[in-house]
């Protein structure tokens, strides 16, 4: 299975008549995210049918177009257009959907334009380290004189406010401090640290609900109003149990592997190959008849451990028991095996793995965006899909913009100034 | 806070199945104003009503903390909905609200999905389901181990250093139930959005939710790497090549190197020894060259200090060093407390504990949470009386047990 695949076999647009406007067709976001967390949020709204709308600047590049060595571009590269700043995947597959309007907000005429593009919008949003927009002459209040309507939110390591606002917000950093790290692993010594971007993602997901609750109140009272997001708090969700347990059990949960408090077996298996690893979790007790079925565990048909008390009390032994069967096994196949059997079970799957099953190709899970240099590449769909009963089905896939590819369509067409301005902004370093 | 209302007043949520991402998806729209209805099976939800941990004094079937967490605050009704009757309650239930949230659920006499959208044209119905309601998998059975199997989590946890300490070891999952509660919160997104584009004029939705599709399409750098680059990371290389996870007097801190602003900072945290103090580690290149004696080095430091030290000389000197908190330091940190994240809450019985707040801090939409009873099919009576159902009808089919 080539990587590669994309470029390789899935030539052409999704299929005919599958796109639609979105549900929030209609909708302007001014977005000054960057980096990793804030764009997941915007690409998650122009996925619902937002217009988002980048501000970025060469002059300080989101980081994400920089690090690594740039793809090379198949078509042909325009003048004046840096590759070094337009070739990079990951950028490519965060701001996917989205436009990018490049100003320089450090110049007085660059924060007047924004301002002018914020009084025609109705979100803007950002991610920089707390009290940036305030320092930048653009926090809340300003934005709300350009126009009184507006709803603007502010996304940070740990919120715009408390003790601890100003703790630098990497990923990892805050699931150290969101509790999710120590909850990772097994036995006192061994910690594990999990993805990076974790924290990022589900941070992205809470603040795009945020805004469309503001969204909502602005259709119930014509009101806009300001939101604070922390990463931090996001890093919380899911965690609930081990904040609970804590407080009604007296002692804090600690790292438990891939352990439950009422499902065993509920680990991940080796199976035959390299680093080839099952989930299997059993729930219930029929489940587990069944695992033993499958694996020719319940020998002359008796079931060991058939109650789950008795299952978790004996889950080393049990462990052992299933890795001695799994060992010799494909995942895949023992997969398919387990599934029908309706015990809930998968391969550990790395990204190679994730492009190459069936189940995910047939629902999109990666589409293809057309980028103007380096043509035809994958990137991660939407992770919801609308019917398309009212056009409210995702709009259709475009690539990652050009740095400052909408220019004149801001300048011109949103802010109504002619051509000739266009050419001047560009000259004095306003749009750069 | 300002007196406005909350954003889904009057709006009315029906709630079927599940205990995970349906249940959250539905206490969030609950906090945000939602008359939420919850159907579960006569006797209520056999396993959801079992997770633990558990409120202490309380009986069997309403001991469960999570069970709590997630539900009190809606309206709790029993109906058997694989038996006509009960699936006709059901159906009618559906028929009435705003929004429906479900995991494809079996209903008798009632299609979900888009047969429900094209019969009932303002329904906003959204199915969070691990597989999605299409595709060659959907109806197949998961659990958060499975789903942080597909996502690519698991294959990629834990990483680095930490990996590098025990390298035959089994992929990890995370923590919680963080693969079920982000799909609830893009089942949310999905329904805000669509309750959004009703608003203005247009028809209900079918929104099709997998908790798998979430993951994969959440992360991550990996999948452009590798689809575009031929680069597939692992557990062994994710790492960056200084820092990481590191054990110390009192339990574990997290450090992150990347520039040499990163590198200066850390050095000034350390006191600067000498051996940190080499022209070889002076480029990120250089440092990557020598990350293994680089790494030994922070590893000898950290393991004599403890972390509230060194979180705060990094503090002052600009490093990204964090340290590893539990549960139990998180409830006591005044952060969370002054930002009202966690915010104490009276659980049946007299106990108090503080508990996930609001799920978004924001200047003009209060979200609140008022449990109420979890007794199964607490709400019963209220509800089908509601839906014109009379006292006797509602002790007969309770006789018979349908709800």
């Amino acid at each position: 299975m080539p990587l590669r695949w994309c470029r390789e076999d899935r030539r052409g647009p999704a299929p005919e008549g599958r796109a639609g406007a979105g549900p929030l067709s209609g909708i302007r976001i001014v977005d000054l995210c960057w980096v990793y967390a804030g764009p997941v949020m915007t690409r998650m709204l122009a996925d619902l049918g937002a217009e988002v709308i980048k501000v970025e600047s060469s002059r300080r590049p989101d980081g994400t177009r920089l690090g690594r060595r740039p793809l090379d571009p198949v078509l042909p590269v325009p003048e004046g257009v840096n590759v070094d700043l337009e070739c990079q995947p990951l950028n490519h597959a965060l701001n996917r959907r989205k436009r990018s309007v490049a100003i320089n907000l450090s110049a007085p005429e660059g924060r007047q334009i924004l301002l002018d593009l914020v009084a025609v919008s109705d979100v803007v949003t950002d991610n920089f380290a707390a009290g940036t927009m305030n320092r930048m002459g653009l926090g809340y209040e300003e934005l709300r004189q350009a126009n009184p309507r507006i709803v603007a939110m502010s996304m940070s390591g740990a919120g715009q406010f408390g003790r601890l606002r100003d703790v630098p917000a990497y990923a990892t950093s805050l699931a150290a401090l969101s509790g999710l790290s120590s909850l990772v692993g097994e036995g006192p010594s061994l910690y594990g640290i999990m993805m990076p971007t974790y924290g990022d993602s589900n941070a992205a997901i809470r603040a795009a609900g945020s805004l469309l609750v503001a969204l909502l109140g602005a259709v119930r009272d014509g009101q806009g109003q300001y939101i604070d997001v922390s990463e931090w708090e996001a890093g919380l969700v899911g965690l609930e149990e081990a904040f609970l347990a804590a407080q009604l059990t007296g002692s804090s949960p600690g790292p438990r592997g891939n352990t439950s408090d009422y499902a065993c077996p509920h680990d991940n298996f080796r199976c035959r190959g390299e680093d080839e690893w099952i989930a299997i979790s059993v729930l219930t007790d029929a489940q587990w008849g069944a695992l033993c079925e499958v694996l020719g565990i319940a020998a002359d048909g008796v079931v060991p451990f058939p109650a789950v008390t008795d299952r978790l009390r004996h889950r080393a032994e049990l462990d052992d028991l299933v890795q001695s069967r799994t060992s010799a096994r494909d995942a895949a196949e023992l997969t398919a095996v387990l599934q029908a059997a309706g015990v809930p079970a998968f391969p550990v799957l790395s990204v190679e793995g994730q492009f190459a099953d069936e189940h995910f190709v047939d629902r999109e899970v990666f589409v293809q965006a057309e980028h103007p240099l380096v043509g035809a590449e994958v990137v991660p769909g939407a992770p919801f899909r609308f019917s398309t009963k009212h056009d409210t089905a995702a709009p259709p896939m475009s690539a990652a913009p050009l740095l400052g590819e909408a220019n004149e369509y801001v300048i011109c067409e949103l802010l109504g100034r002619d051509r000739a301005e266009l050419t001047r902004l560009v000259a004095d370093g306003v749009l750069t | 806070m300002t007196d406005r209302p909350t954003v889904l007043g009057g709006i009315k949520v029906l709630e079927i199945g599940g205990t995970g991402a349906v249940p959250y998806c539905g206490r969030l729209l609950a906090m945000l104003g939602a008359d939420v209805v919850k159907v579960e099976p006569p006797g209520g939800d056999q396993a959801a009503r079992r997770l633990p941990p558990y409120l202490p004094g309380m009986p069997a079937l309403q001991r469960s903390a999570m069970f709590y967490y997630l539900n009190a605050g809606k309206s709790l009704v029993t109906a058997d909905a694989a038996t006509p009757t009960g699936g006709q309650l059901v159906a009618r239930l559906a028929e009435r609200s705003d929004v429906v949230v479900h995991n494809r659920p079996q209903v008798a006499g009632l299609e979900l999905g888009p047969a429900l959208l094209r019969r009932h044209d303002s329904i906003v119905q959204c199915a969070i389901t691990p597989y999605g309601w299409s595709g060659p998998k959907a109806g197949v059975v998961s659990s958060d181990l499975v789903t942080n199997a597909v996502g690519g989590d698991a294959y990629l946890t834990p990483a680095g250093l930490a990996h590098s300490w025990a390298p035959e070891r089994e992929p990890l999952k995370l923590a919680g139930f963080a693969g079920s509660y982000a799909a609830g919160l893009a089942g949310l997104l999905g329904v805000l959005a669509s309750l959004f584009r009703r608003a203005g004029g247009l028809g209900g939705d079918f929104i099709d939710v997998s908790e798998q599709d979430v993951h994969i399409s959440m992360s991550r750098e990996q999948i452009m790497w590798a689809a575009n680059e031929n680069v597939l990371e692992t557990r062994e290389t994710r790492a960056m090549p200084v820092g990481g996870c590191f054990e110390c007097a009192d339990g574990f801190i997290q450090i992150y190197v990347f520039s040499d602003e990163h590198w200066k900072a850390l050095r000034a945290t350390m006191g600067d020894p000498p051996w940190a103090q080499s022209q070889d580690y002076a480029t990120p290149l250089s440092r990557a060259a020598h990350s293994a004696e680089i790494n030994a080095g922070i590893a000898g430091w950290a393991r004599g200090e403890k972390r509230e030290v060194m979180y705060r000389r990094a503090k002052e000197r600009g490093a990204t060093l964090a340290p590893f908190l539990s549960p139990a330091e998180i409830i006591v940190d005044q952060h969370m407390v002054q930002r009202e994240y966690l915010t104490e809450t009276e659980l049946p019985e007299g106990t108090r504990a503080l508990v996930p707040g609001r799920p978004f801090l924001m200047s003009q939409t209060p979200a609140t949470w008022t449990p109420g009873p979890i007794a199964p099919g607490a709400s019963n009576r209220a509800v089908y009386l509601d839906l014109g159902l009379a006292d006797d009808d509602i002790e007969a089919l309770t006789i018979v047990g349908v709800i």
